[in-house]
């Protein structure tokens, strides 16, 4: 458990990443790329084009069928389970379904990601409150998660990600279900998180998101990379 | 922002929030163990109280030889040797038929003069045999009473032969039933906390998923889990013995009275068995719900 000293000026570079699901489902060829601390990825690209399942392959909730992913400089696929746990800690994830505790209220689903590694109670109040107010969730924070819109639902899910200010955020579909007011909140917050240091991978096909943002964008379609806004050349 | 604290308060927390959701399969698996430990215990109890009788009636245990007549001491001598050779005979006692009326009348007290019009004669002398208490199963004293009927002049051997023999038979049924119900009580510990382990992780599924996503520590998610069988095997335990002790303090003193001629003075588990099953049984428990965590967490 050796996390002082980056190996890495990267935080996630992923390498001919392939990924074939049962039984010759091809979501995913060849894929290349690289994310350094503090920048803002854009995925975009068709429904089923691969986005998901490349955060998928990113965080190891997949695993991939060809190429590697190196997190933090160590390769994904070497980790032990017990220190890949330690490792999710600092990765946040808003994913595409949520999966957030139905039963559970607002401020209760977004400390779990603290409370998992272990923060201090006064802090997870502090941190928890100011991200729900950031995102607008002040008056649910009480509320069950069953009780929420889909598209606070969708907050809530981006504020658990965001919560221990993780390495890596990756945000599958974030504005999904948002009007354009709380997609911006979503937006400044992803750069206030990139301004301390974070890399944002997000998925979206909602172009408004990132046009004319000056951030990154990957295109995938039909599990290729078709566009790179940074080798534009490449391709 | 790295800031960390001891786990061990939001460990505590998390076990708190498991059992208000899963708290009537818990009562019931208490109830389960504490039942199991009561009755469990309660055998042992008596089996051990039993054995307690038996070593306690064995020392006034002696066989008594009636003989056609009297015997002069040179004669008395050369018996007493022929009945040690049997070994481990720790006292032989000549009476002669004098000293049988005199201790047949003390007996009698106030009623004495019903003997008035009668000599010693009625009473035939006998010799008393103590056996040694490596000498008490009743197949060993009834070759002890055979041989004793070899000897000459002996017209019969008294002793409470077939009290003895019940006695004995009731013990061994008694070890039985304790051994039985040891291993359906550790059974019945096995199969209940198994079983509420996986109902309240199945009740927990979902969140389970999600602690793990979130990058929870294996023991973050199973201690909370194996605390429920320590609590559950614990409480369980300890209520049991504490429901013995209390059935113990209503029954077990009375019969304590000096009305069975103090031949039965019950006793309570002695501390370390009652700490044993305790610590046994919580410790089972333990190793119970441990299996089904790890078994759930592996896949
Ligand atoms: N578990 C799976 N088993 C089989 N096929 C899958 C699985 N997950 C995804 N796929 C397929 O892989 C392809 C890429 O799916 P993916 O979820 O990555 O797309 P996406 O770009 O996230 O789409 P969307 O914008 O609709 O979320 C799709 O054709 C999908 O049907
Ligand atoms: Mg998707």
């Amino acid at each position: 458990m050796n996390n002082s000293v980056p190996v890495s000026d990267f935080t996630v570079e992923c390498l001919k990443l392939g990924k074939t699901y049962p039984p010759d489902i091809t979501a995913l060829q060849n894929v290349s790329l690289t994310a350094a601390p503090g920048e803002i990825l854009f995925v975009t690209g068709v429904s089923g084009a691969g986005k998901s399942t490349l955060l998928k392959l990113i965080c190891r909730r997949e695993s991939p069928s060809g190429g590697m992913v190196m997190l933090f400089g160590q390769n994904l696929a070497r980790i032990g389970s017990a220190e890949m746990q330690l490792i999710r800690r600092r990765i946040g994830v808003a994913y595409q379904d949520f999966r957030l505790l139905p039963d559970l209220s607002v401020m209760h689903n977004v400390a779990m990601a603290m409370e998992v590694d272990y923060r201090p109670r006064r802090l997870i109040r502090q941190r928890v409150g100011r991200l729900l107010e950031q995102l607008g969730l002040t008056d649910k924070e009480r509320r069950p998660v069953s009780d929420l819109s889909l598209g606070e639902q969708q907050r809530v899910a981006v504020a658990r990600a965001a919560a221990n200010q993780p390495a890596l955020l990756l945000a599958d579909e974030p504005t999904g279900n948002l009007d354009e007011k709380s997609g911006a909140l979503v937006m400044a917050l992803f750069r206030e998180l990139a301004a301390a240091g974070t890399t944002v991978i997000a998925a979206t096909h909602d172009e408004k998101l990132h046009r004319d943002s000056g951030h990154q964008v990957l295109r995938l379609e039909r599990g290729c990379l078709v566009e790179d806004t940074r080798h534009e050349k490449a391709y | 922002m790295k800031k960390r604290t001891n786990p061990i308060p939001q460990i505590l927390r998390q076990t708190g929030s498991n059992l208000a959701k899963t708290w009537p399969t818990q009562i019931m698996g208490l109830f389960t163990v504490m039942l199991a430990v009561l009755i469990f215990s309660f055998f042992l109890l008596v089996h051990l109280n039993m054995l307690a009788t038996g070593a306690r009636l064995g020392e006034e245990l002696r066989l008594t030889v009636y003989l056609e007549r009297e015997i002069e001491p040179p004669l008395m001598a050369r018996l007493e040797q022929q009945i040690r050779q049997f070994g481990d005979i720790a006292e032989v006692r000549y009476t002669s038929r004098q000293e049988a009326f005199a201790r047949f009348a003390d007996q009698l007290g106030e009623e004495r003069d019903i003997l008035d019009n009668l000599g010693p004669e009625f009473l035939p002398p006998s010799i008393e045999v103590t056996p040694k208490p490596s000498l008490r199963s009743p197949d060993d004293l009834e070759r002890l009473a055979a041989h004793l009927l070899t000897l000459p002049d002996t017209t019969r051997v008294q002793y409470g032969r077939e009290w003895l023999r019940r006695f004995s038979a009731f013990n061994r049924v008694l070890q039985a039933v304790v051994l039985i119900s040891g291993v359906l009580l550790i059974l019945n510990m096995i199969f209940t906390i198994s079983h509420s382990t996986r109902l309240a992780m199945a009740a927990r599924r979902e969140e389970i998923e999600i602690l793990r996503l979130l990058g929870a520590s294996r023991s973050y998610i199973s201690i909370p889990f194996v605390a429920e069988g320590l609590l559950q095997g614990g409480l369980g335990s300890g209520l049991g013995m504490a429901a013995l002790w209390l059935f113990y303090q209503r029954i077990g003193n009375p019969v304590n009275d000096p009305g069975l001629l103090g031949l039965f003075t019950p006793s309570f588990l002695p501390l370390p068995v009652t700490a044993g099953i305790i610590v046994g049984g919580t410790l089972l428990c333990v190793v119970s719900s441990l299996l089904v965590v790890n078994k759930a967490l592996r896949i």
